[in-house]
């Protein structure tokens, strides 16, 4: 959960201990085992809703998911009548903007033949982004010179927030599991950084050391809030495939990262994995000079 | 309670015996020291020339044998000594203190003195190793840098998870059920530059004794191993310095005289240069880079007389790794101070004072208004007391009684962000540890010892912060909930209690002089647990006490062994197999939180561990080849609820076979050749078996919710080394020592770990990584000196 900069110092200084250290792409046998069902529900007021229902596959598979096409796919908050989704191109669509809200809870039901599976995640607030700080960055560490950039806000003080911070580079979402930068109040974890503007680390998070900002580049970042339960499914993704180098002698060994759907009903050849969260999201443009 | 009772009733029993028959005996005791330095020597033997009565030195170098009246020739013996006949009329207690002069000019005749010994076959001792810093420096070692826990991982039923992990696996046990003692003091983490080296400079080195089963009752707190170090007193004949040049660091040691046979001293210091030989070779903006370990020792000690000496030794060593605004750090301090009694010459005290502490810290000054700062430490203050009754030739009684108070300090903590900062600190937890114990090592007939005692071992937690209570969550092996805080716990409030009996038994059947068979049974608790939940244990990794929602972990061993000289001990032999149970190991849930977490103990889970093994090995102590194999096949695993499926699995640090051998031939009288070869399998690991696609993340999963079920390829490696002194010349006291080694000979690449990931091109294309931390061959060239 180390944003860029401190994974690139660590890197560095135990890339300096471990000088003889070498990384090999290996072919490794693994064991079988019984595809899952893996739901991809990431509800914003911010898009149209999608969510995507596949089978996991074998690891080193990449042919392409196969998509489940004939579920029936609905959100509810109890208020209003239920968000039904259809299937097209291989998501289920909601054809608008779903106006979350805040302090609410919305449950997430799936009927494929006769197993019916639920998930439930609540609304938070989420602060404004206040501004976009711009540095011009000499040469350093061997890297380009260029724009350094940080984003400001402020925690919403007195209670216990949950953000993930995305960020879109000349209108391509920075995706890889390296860029996802999540947040506890204003820090990685744990109590104590609340109502704090987000710590450099956090706020730094959305530069690339070996590809830094030149002019005329455009970025938009954007914070969802989300709540604990996917906070620590992010971090959870992030110990599973963000670390790699020296420091995966330091970084948690293999696990199955969480999931918050459960199988509420019906025979059960599928087990459920995946994750549901809905998020408010605040968003802000900016263009280098 | 009823356990406590029989066993003073016992000792009672043996002093009543003692009484009876002691009109006519008569001890003798005193202090065998080496002539040359004045430094008491560990283990050395006394005995009558018969062989009738044989007694060490206890690490003291204080020795007290039981005679009736009578004349007896005396041997004072010590491996690499020159023996001492005395022929004595013993008609009192009395009191010889005595010098043995090194052989190393004839290293044959020490050996035959060693011969004579059959120490191995006749000691109570069992699953033992014990090495001089000779051995030790005698191992081909990384950088040429000789190295006392690299040393212990070449015995059998000892493993480590791979290159550059801290600390050692003992028949199965984890890395924090070793109790590392540096003159007495707990080191809390025994690691310099994560694993590849350890904190101890073999320059002050005396002796190192690891003892993995049969564990005495004097030796409690951790549940599988005891790594007990003693450092040298420091020369009380003569100035004297010894240091070395290598590749990796410096050393120099100075010892002297204070007063002449009186008072002496000894420091030394090592450090690493990388920073600093790389600083020229670095751009400028690398200038700021901080990357060095160090380590000072010292000790005074004073012989006031005959009866009272006094010792105060001290550690202070440390890692420093940073930049000009990120700085961090780790390190260990021990301080310990002794003193031995001699009440008469059948009795002798030690009482020591320890303080030790581990601490690391993170230090980010971004600048003035943003940065991060991170403090953790445990420290402990220890008073003991043991006393030894030598009370007649059939019985030797220890008993002894000790406490010790911790501080944890899980995180003193600061964030700042735009000049505004919050204190995000943990709140101290304290715990004391308090034990007693009483033991009889008793020759029961000529062909049987046994040595029986108890252990009673009694932790309090304290209070003196905010107490929670977590239960058990909905899944097994999920996180608990927290069900209850109180605050009205005082800081010396106990807020849970746990006491263990914990018996220990050992014996001794010889079966013929030069082969005995020993057994040996023994209960540990631990009352204190590190706390890791990454691959490789790290300089982070967190002491814990255990609490109201964490238990002690409880070991109950059994070891049976056998043992054999050959050709007039030539060749020492052993054989052990070992079987182990602990009940409440510590695991974690999955993404634990373990570095700034106040409710840490409810990402906690609690499980039983087993491990078993049989341990062959053979020492050749004598002729041109010198040198040991070992070998060990062995189990270890675990149960934890709600993991793996309920099922047991490999422990992280499960190596089902694992064998070393290290040869030293001596060529010349100036040069030896070394060579070390191990082969150990691969560790378990979890791999995935199924990929999930959620935002175009790949996340690796395995359907079939197994731990540790796959092994990474086994470890092998060989190493050669070569020392050859400089000419010795009558006219100078400076003599030198060039060392030159080879560390992964053929360059094996030795896999860590294997992690997985996305390639970074074609994210949904995913890839295997094998990770090897040395993947070439590793030569270095070091000169060693002394004055």
């Amino acid at each position: 959960m180390k944003s860029s900069i401190f994974n690139t110092l660590s890197i560095l200084v135990i890339g300096i201990i471990f000088l003889s250290s070498c990384e090999d792409v290996v072919d490794v046998d693994l064991s079988d085992g019984s595809p899952q069902l893996a739901i991809d529900a990431f509800i914003t007021d911010h898009k149209n809703p999608e969510i995507k229902l596949s089978l996991t596959q074998n690891y080193f598979d990449d042919s392409g998911a196969d998509y489940l096409e004939n579920a029936l796919v609905s959100i509810s908050d109890g208020i209003n009548p239920d968000y039904e989704f259809t299937f097209e191109d291989g998501v289920y669509r909601y054809p608008s903007i779903i106006n979350l809200e805040e302090g609410v809870e919305y449950k997430l039901s799936i009927i494929n033949g006769d197993n019916t599976y639920e998930a439930v995640s609540s609304v938070n607030p989420v602060p404004t982004l206040d501004s976009i700080g711009v540095e011009f960055q000499e040469s350093v560490f061997g890297f380009e010179a260029g724009y350094f950039a940080e984003f400001f806000a402020r925690d919403i003080a007195n209670r216990e927030d949950f953000y993930w911070a995305r960020y879109s580079r000349n209108d391509t979402l920075q995706n890889n599991p390296s860029d996802l930068i999540i947040s506890q109040d204003a820090s990685f974890s744990g109590n104590g950084a609340d109502g704090l503007i987000f710590i450099p680390p956090i706020r730094q998070g959305i530069n690339d050391f070996s590809r830094i900002y030149q002019a005329e580049e455009f970025i938009q970042v954007e914070l969802w809030s989300i709540d604990e339960t996917v906070f620590n499914y992010l971090t959870q993704v992030v110990e599973q495939t963000g670390i790699g180098g020296p420091l995966a002698i330091i970084s948690a060994p293999t696990y199955n990262v969480l999931s918050n759907i459960t199988h509420i009903s019906g025979p059960s050849e599928l087990d459920p994995v995946g994750i549901f969260s809905v998020s408010k999201v605040s968003t802000i443009d900016y263009t280098f000079e | 309670m009823n356990n406590l009772i029989k066993a003073i009733c016992l000792f009672t029993l043996i002093f009543s015996s003692e009484i009876l028959f002691s009109q006519e005996k008569y001890n003798l005791s005193g202090y065998v020291r080496d002539a040359a330095n004045g430094e008491e020597l560990i283990g050395a033997t006394v005995s009558t020339a018969d062989f009738e009565i044989v007694v060490s030195t206890n690490v003291y170098g204080f020795y007290s044998i039981s005679l009736t009246a009578g004349t007896y020739e005396i041997a004072y013996s010590f491996i690499g000594y020159n023996e001492i006949k005395k022929t004595l009329t013993v008609s009192e207690n009395f009191t010889l203190d005595m010098e043995l002069t090194s052989s190393s000019v004839n290293i044959d005749e020490a050996l035959i003195n060693a011969e004579a010994e059959n120490k191995n076959v006749k000691d109570i001792d069992m699953s033992v190793s014990e090495m001089d810093i000779a051995t030790i420096t005698s191992i081909p070692a990384l950088l040429g840098e000789a190295d006392v826990i690299r040393a212990v991982q070449t015995m059998p039923g000892v493993t480590t998870v791979g290159e550059g992990a801290s600390g050692f696996n003992v028949r199965g046990g984890g890395i924090d059920e070793n109790l590392i003692l540096i003159d007495e003091a707990p080191v809390y983490n025994s690691s310099h530059l994560f694993g590849f080296f350890s904190v101890f400079n073999p320059d002050v080195v005396k002796n190192v004794k690891l003892i993995k089963g049969g564990i005495p009752s004097e030796y409690g707190g951790r549940l599988s191993s005891i790594l007990d170090v003693r450092m040298k007193d420091g020369n009380k004949k003569q100035f004297q310095g010894q240091g070395g040049i290598g590749s990796i660091f410096s050393r120099l040691t100075l010892e002297g005289p204070i007063k002449k046979d009186k008072a002496s001293f000894i420091v030394a210091a090592r450090r690493s240069y990388i920073d600093i030989l790389a600083k020229p070779f670095l751009g400028n903006d690398f200038q700021d880079i901080k990357f060095n370990f160090y380590d000072l020792t010292g000790k005074v000690n004073w012989r006031l007389n005959d009866n009272n000496n006094f010792f105060i030794s001290a550690y202070k060593g440390g890692d420093v790794i940073g930049f000009d605004f990120f700085s961090f750090k780790w390190g260990n301090t021990t301080t310990t101070a002794r003193w031995n009694h001699i009440f008469n010459n059948k009795v002798f005290m030690n009482v020591t004072g320890i303080y030790t502490d581990y601490q690391y810290g993170f230090d980010v000054q971004v600048d003035d208004g943003n940065g991060f700062k991170l403090d953790s430490r445990i420290q402990s203050v220890q008073g003991k007391a043991d006393l030894t009754y030598f009370t007649n030739q059939l019985n030797t009684i220890k008993m002894g009684a000790s406490s010790n108070f911790y501080d944890f300090i899980p995180a003193e903590a600061t964030f700042a962000s735009e000049g505004e900062s919050n204190d995000i600190s943990i709140d101290k937890k304290y715990a004391v540890e308090s034990s007693a114990y009483i033991q009889n090592e008793q020759r029961v007939t000529d062909r049987l010892t046994l040595q029986y005692g108890l252990r009673f071992s009694l932790y309090q937690y304290l209070g003196g912060r905010s107490v929670y209570t977590v239960e058990e969550g909905e899944t097994a092996g999920g996180q608990s909930e927290i069900t209850g805080i109180d605050n009205s716990a005082g800081r010396w409030d106990a807020v849970q209690t746990y006491s263990n009996f914990e018996p220990r038994f050992s014996a001794n059947l010889a079966l013929s002089k030069t082969s005995s068979l020993k057994a040996s049974y023994n209960r540990t608790a631990q009352y204190i647990h590190l706390l890791s939940n990454t691959v490789g244990s790290s300089p982070v990794d967190v002491w814990t006490p255990a609490t109201n929602n964490i238990k002690p972990s409880m070991a109950d061993q059994l070891a049976l062994g056998y043992f054999r000289n050959f050709k007039s001990n030539t060749y020492q032999f052993s054989a052990e197999a070992y079987y182990k149970e602990t009940q409440n190991v510590v695991d974690y849930i999955n993404g634990a939180d373990i570095l700034i977490n106040e409710f840490i103990e409810a990402d906690l889970l609690r499980g039983n561990a087993r491990a078993f093994g049989i341990e062959f090995y053979v020492k050749k102590a004598k002729g041109n080849y010198t040198g040991w194999i070992s070998y060990t096949l062995s189990k270890t695993e675990r149960l934890v609820e709600g993991i793996s499926n309920n099922s047991w699995f490999p422990n992280r640090y499960d190596k089902p076979h694992n064998f070393n051998i290290n040869i030293n031939r001596k060529i010349s009288e100036r040069t030896s050749l070394s060579l070390s070869f191990m082969y150990a399998s691969g560790t378990p690991s979890t791999f995935p078996t199924n990929r999930i696609n959620i935002q175009g993340w790949v996340i690796p999963q395995n359907a079939n919710n197994e731990r540790n079920s796959f092994r990474v390829p086994a470890y092998h490696r060989a190493d050669v080394g070569a020392i050859i002194e400089g000419k010795e010349r009558t006219d100078k006291k400076w003599k030198s020592q060039v060392v030159l080694s080879v560390y992964n000979l053929y360059a094996r690449k030795n896999p860590y770990l294997f992690y997985f990931q996305q390639n970074e091109i074609t994210p949904q294309t995913t890839e295997a990584i094998r990770y090897s931390v040395v993947a070439s061959f590793i030569p270095s060239l070091t000169y060693n000196f002394n004055f």
